[in-house]
């Protein structure tokens, strides 16, 4: 096939959808006589669904404890928790979509710590995590999870940059959290309803 | 872009002379033979580029009606925990003579009143002992006898003693006695201390 053809197949590609007139024809111009041929073009532009999910941060980092603030912080997240400011999460989409999230049932660290001591809040305002709700995360296995993943949140329409913040609050305790490094992985995912 | 195949091409049905039989795309199967070409290359390469162009179009079609796809973020959540020890008195309690009876050893029991229990609270992410240290200042301390672990009354001294076993991370309460001497009105300072333990 010459590069001539390899052309006219790339402009038929870009510029002729299936059916349309392409080309007509005159038959039998005469000498000096003059017919119109008139050819419709049409263009279909197909914009493809279009969604992004970005996280400020990859990681949600609980400050490193010294030993005296540590006794205070254990019993105060005993009972209470302690919150902890998490990422902010932003959503640019052309059409509504949702954000759920599946987390790993337990932390990985010294001691099989369930997830469901941290519990989850998003909050409308950026930096402010104060009187947010929370919810605990799940102890499900992933796959238990993906059947029905946890909602975040969901917009009705085509999004710009919808920003929330996360919100977590931590609990620690004597006899169940050894020292050690702990990692909670979290997964977050956009999709369409 | 059409492709020129020669100034020769007509029409056989209508001889309309062709510069290009892409112009005349109804006339297609009709056009002489141009140039060099065959009428049956001709028609095979139209027929290629037929599929070729059907082929192309199928994923672009498709596509079109392809939903959002699944679109991740990962994140972690993170802590290091250091070890945690915390030790307080709670209380501080005269034994009475029943006390004393039940709890210390034979030959103390004129100690009623001069001996004490003290109440601890412990709590630790480890395992661990929970030693009693003397503090230098305390005054007449050599007169002062602690029940260690074992239920032994031995000399308050220098030397720390272990007040309890070895105790599993978590929130305890433990108790001790201590014997005072005569003059005693209160227990001595002290220091607590938890000695971690596998």
């Amino acid at each position: 096939m010459t590069a001539a053809r390899v052309l006219l197949l790339l402009s038929t590609l870009c510029a002729v959808p299936l059916g349309a007139q392409a080309s007509c024809s005159v038959q039998h111009p005469g000498a000096r006589q003059t017919r119109d041929c008139t050819v419709t073009l049409s263009t279909t532009l197909q914009l493809r669904e279009t969604a992004q999910l970005t996280l400020s941060r990859s990681a949600t980092d609980i400050a490193a404890l010294s030993i005296a603030a540590t006794d205070l912080l254990f019993r105060a997240a005993n009972d209470t928790g302690i919150v902890v400011m998490g990422p902010s999460l932003h959503v640019s989409a052309n059409r509504a979509i949702a954000v759920t999230l599946v987390n790993a049932p337990q932390f990985s660290g010294p001691a099989p710590k369930p997830a469901s001591e941290v519990l989850l809040g998003v909050s409308p305002t950026m930096k402010r995590c104060a009187g947010v709700p929370m919810m605990p995360l799940s102890d499900s296995p992933k796959a238990v999870q993906q059947a029905t993943p946890r909602l975040i949140m969901q917009t009705a329409g085509a999004a710009s940059d919808l920003a929330r913040q996360l919100c977590f609050r931590v609990h620690w305790r004597y006899a169940t959290d050894p020292p050690g490094s702990y990692s909670l992985p979290l997964t977050f995912s956009i999709t369409a309803p | 872009m059409p492709i020129r195949i020669g100034m020769s091409c007509i029409c056989l049905r209508c001889a309309v002379p062709a510069t290009n039989r892409f112009a005349f795309p109804t006339h297609l199967r009709l056009i002489a033979p141009c140039a060099s070409r065959s009428v049956l290359r001709s028609i095979v390469e139209t027929v290629a580029l037929v599929l070729v162009v059907s082929v192309a179009l199928v994923p672009r079609t498709s596509g079109a009606q392809a939903t959002v796809s699944a679109h991740a973020r990962l994140h972690a959540v993170r802590a290091v925990v250091g070890t945690v020890t915390h030790t307080a008195f709670l209380s501080h309690q005269r034994l009475t003579a029943e006390q004393v009876k039940l709890l210390l050893p034979p030959g103390y029991a004129a100690q009623s009143g001069r001996a004490w229990i003290s109440t601890v609270d412990l709590r630790g992410n480890v395992n661990g002992v929970l030693l009693l240290e003397p503090r230098t200042a305390a005054t007449g301390s050599a007169k002062w006898l602690v029940m260690n672990a074992d239920g032994q009354l031995v000399p308050w001294t220098s030397q720390a003693i272990g007040i309890s076993r070895t105790l599993p991370a978590g929130r305890h309460t433990v108790s001790f006695v201590w014997v005072a001497p005569d003059t005693a009105s209160a227990p001595p300072e002290a220091a607590l201390r938890v000695q971690p333990s596998p």
